[in-house]
């Protein structure tokens, strides 16, 4: 203890605690009013170090989400060609089994046979469906169409795969290989997909013979189921991929939902306990300020007449 | 032997001096009771040499009192006290000058906010999933080469605010250290006072006052490195400054400017922060910087086959490629194959990101513990000040209290003069008047 406790001494230690109160009491108002506990590194680093990681997972997870979006939005696309395409199947089937009756003349079978030409560009329209302008069964050529206009020859390289990341380290293929499906019609070479078989249809409905009603009864209706067993393996990949980017989806929210919450709680302002902590200042604040009024100014100057 | 008639009048004319002066003395101590770094002075008072006597029976002599002597004006000071201060005010000086500049420094990081290089890396990368999830757009190859020009500009532009930071502790440094700066007038009033000092105590005077402005002068020269005092034995002193090699005042000699490595006090910080070989505060955060920089730079262009970046270091990085360049895939590739854009978006969240965080709770840390270490020595400074003070602050009750009792020190003075003019007034005009 001082022996000696001077006028400056007072007012020095006054001063002194005054200044610091009014510093604490600025920073809790910055942090309640900012809304923000750190304001900058050093408020505390590991805090900020941590922030800054929180921060890039979130923007990852919410970048991870939108490339699922643009996934989703193409296995849709993808999807719905597909069920096109096995809706033009079964009517082709129907028609089929319809131009393999006895009992229809050489002009129904021709229109039958004209219903099938159109079947067949029905066919190279959906293979060339586009997603935002990307065709989604050309590998990775997406600005090639499959199916150039005029030709039955599956124009792209199909091999490309075209892949979305949808989470840290993981990335998902989701093109389908359309040349599988489809295949190139080129009548000299049949390659026994869905092209080929419609052409092979046609030309037997075309050719008014018994062998090709036989054809057309036997082996074309088998052609046909197996071209719509590929489409339905097709079309339940697609699916399974579908809901590994739905159920990736739903885990990234929830990592994006919980990575926001600590971030908050890093970062943002216990509003209640700021407010709290402002009160108990300004108390002391103002108990200082009412007690170093009344030392500071009497002193036997007051007394002495 | 007799005693003077008048002997009294004169023991009385001592206490009224001696009281004026003691009131004198309170006069300038309340007067200073504010000034910087005065120390409050006492009036010295002894018994007169008393006058001998041969006792009126004829017996053994006695001494009669012959007043007051005024010996002398005392300065209250404690050595020990000043030295406790000047170590403490050397460190706080050391503490304040990093603290202030270190938050410059992690200010210009703007962290943690959505503007700091933290968010706009992660956007970065964002921008290269982007890509991969539409290779063949114009737009995203533009989004991108954008977002990676915003990344590199931010940060040379960091880079740039560290070296400003670096370059303002210099200039400093050379400001208090120039022809103008404060060490120079601090050692040159010390040379001066030394000579007035030394001239005073030859002619048997005690300089209080400019002993106090000599010490004032030394505690400005404590805050900005480490000061030791040695007495010469005549009142002048000789001041060891920081680690130079001649000592900065010797009697009234002054070395400046000299070299100084490791002063401790403010410079010493100024010099650890404007540093510029690996040792340097602010130089080690750069080359972190430049670290953060370089990464990137490799792990980005390995992956994309032409350069994506260009430059080494945080000063250089710059975007190489354009919209036209921006590479989604190996060349040749098909329109939409995106294989180096997922490699790239998959570097996120790595050695990068990484290494930048790292600088960042770096230089939180560094400036944290600076500021931790400012609130603690003003502690300390502000104790040492007390004590300080304690021996030699003004305080107002003791100067009042003093103030009444010389005042009546001299009205009995005066009491005890007039009583004996009395006393002569019987002798001189009313002995041998009888009858009259």
């Amino acid at each position: 203890m001082l022996g000696r406790v001077t006028n400056n001494t007072m007012s020095r230690a006054l001063l002194g605690d005054i200044t610091s109160l009014t510093a604490r009491i600025a920073r809790t108002q910055e942090s309640i009013s900012s809304g923000r506990q750190l304001t900058a590194p050093s408020d505390d680093p590991l805090a900020t170090q941590r922030s800054l990681g929180l921060r890039s997972a979130i923007e990852g997870a919410q970048q991870h989400q939108r490339n699922i979006d643009e996934a989703t939005g193409w296995m849709e696309t993808t999807d719905s060609a597909l069920s096109d395409a096995a809706s033009i199947v079964n009517r082709a089937r129907e028609l089929t089994v319809q131009g393999a009756s006895d009992s229809l003349g050489p002009e129904q079978r021709a229109a039958i046979a004209l219903e099938i030409d159109q079947l067949v560009e029905a066919v190279k329209e959906s293979a060339n469906a586009t997603f935002q302008g990307s065709y989604v069964f050309a590998g990775a050529a997406t600005t090639t169409a499959p199916y150039a206009s005029g030709s039955n020859v599956f124009g792209a390289d199909p091999s490309g795969n075209v892949a979305r990341t949808i989470g840290p380290g993981v990335s998902v293929k989701i093109n389908t290989n359309a040349s599988d499906l489809f295949g190139s019609g080129t009548p000299a070479a049949p390659d026994g997909k869905l092209i080929s078989t419609l052409q092979a249809i046609s030309a037997h409905l075309k050719t008014n013979t018994a062998a090709a009603h036989d054809a057309l009864r036997n082996g074309d209706l088998a052609a046909l189921s197996a071209n719509l067993d590929t489409l339905s393996q097709a079309r339940a990949t697609v699916g399974a991929v579908m809901s590994r980017l739905d159920s990736a989806k739903s885990r990234l929210a929830d990592v994006e939902l919980t990575t926001t919450k600590l971030l908050s709680e890093t970062e943002d302002t216990d509003l209640a306990k700021a407010v709290l902590d402002l009160t108990n200042q300004q108390n002391v604040y103002q108990a200082a300020l009412r007690s170093g009024a009344s030392v500071i100014q009497p002193s036997l100057l007051d007394f002495l007449r | 032997m007799t005693v003077s008639s008048f002997f009294g009048l004169n023991t009385a004319l001592r206490g009224l001096l001696a009281h004026q002066r003691a009131l004198d003395v309170t006069a300038h101590n309340i007067g200073n009771a504010s000034t910087e770094g005065y120390s409050r002075q006492q009036t010295q008072l002894a018994a007169a040499d008393p006058m001998k006597l041969p006792s009126i029976t004829g017996g053994g002599a006695g001494m009669l009192g012959a007043g007051v002597d005024v010996t002398g004006f005392n300065r209250v000071r404690d050595a020990f006290a000043d030295l406790q201060y000047r170590a403490q005010s050397m460190t706080l000086g050391q503490h304040q000058t990093t603290a202030e500049l270190l938050s410059s420094a992690e200010l210009s990081l703007s962290e943690p906010t959505d503007n700091g290089i933290g968010q706009v890396l992660a956007k970065f990368w964002s921008a290269w999933d982007d890509l991969a999830n539409h290779p063949e757009s114009p737009a995203t190859r533009q989004a991108l080469v954008n977002q990676a020009a915003l990344l590199t500009d931010r940060i040379n532009t960091l880079q740039g605010d560290l070296t400003a930071v670096r370059t303002e502790a210099q200039t400093q440094y050379s400001l208090l250290t120039g022809p103008t700066g404060d060490v120079l007038a601090a050692a040159q009033e010390i040379a001066q006072l030394n000579a007035s000092i030394r001239s005073a105590y030859q002619q048997g005077a005690a300089p209080n006052d400019l002993l106090d402005r000599r010490d004032v002068a030394l505690d400005k020269l404590s805050s900005l490195a480490q000061v030791s005092v040695t007495d010469l034995g005549d009142g002048s002193i000789r001041v060891s400054f920081g680690d130079a090699a001649t000592p900065l005042v010797d009697d009234t000699t002054v070395a400046w400017p000299q070299t100084l490595t490791s002063p401790g006090g403010r410079l010493g910080a100024l010099l650890k922060i404007a540093d510029t070989s690996a040792a340097g505060t602010i130089t080690g955060y750069l080359s972190d910087l430049d670290a953060v920089a370089s990464q990137l730079i490799s792990s980005v262009n390995s992956l994309h086959v032409a350069p994506f970046f260009s430059g080494t270091n945080a000063a250089t990085i710059a975007v190489a490629a354009t919209a036209s360049t921006v590479q989604a895939a190996p060349a040749g590739s098909p329109a939409g194959a995106n294989q180096i854009a997922l490699g790239i978006s998959a570097l996120r969240g790595g050695a990068v990101d990484t290494a930048y965080a790292n600088l960042v709770a770096r230089i939180g840390g560094e400036s944290r513990a600076a500021q931790q270490q400012e609130t603690t020595t003003q502690a300390l400074v502000d104790a040492a000040s007390d004590r300080r003070q304690s021996a030699s602050g003004v305080s107002m009750d003791e100067e009042m209290t003093n103030m009444v009792r010389f005042q009546r020190g001299y009205q009995a003075s005066a009491r005890a003069m007039s009583t004996i003019d009395e006393m002569l007034d019987t002798l001189i005009n009313r002995t041998g008047r009888v009858g009259l």
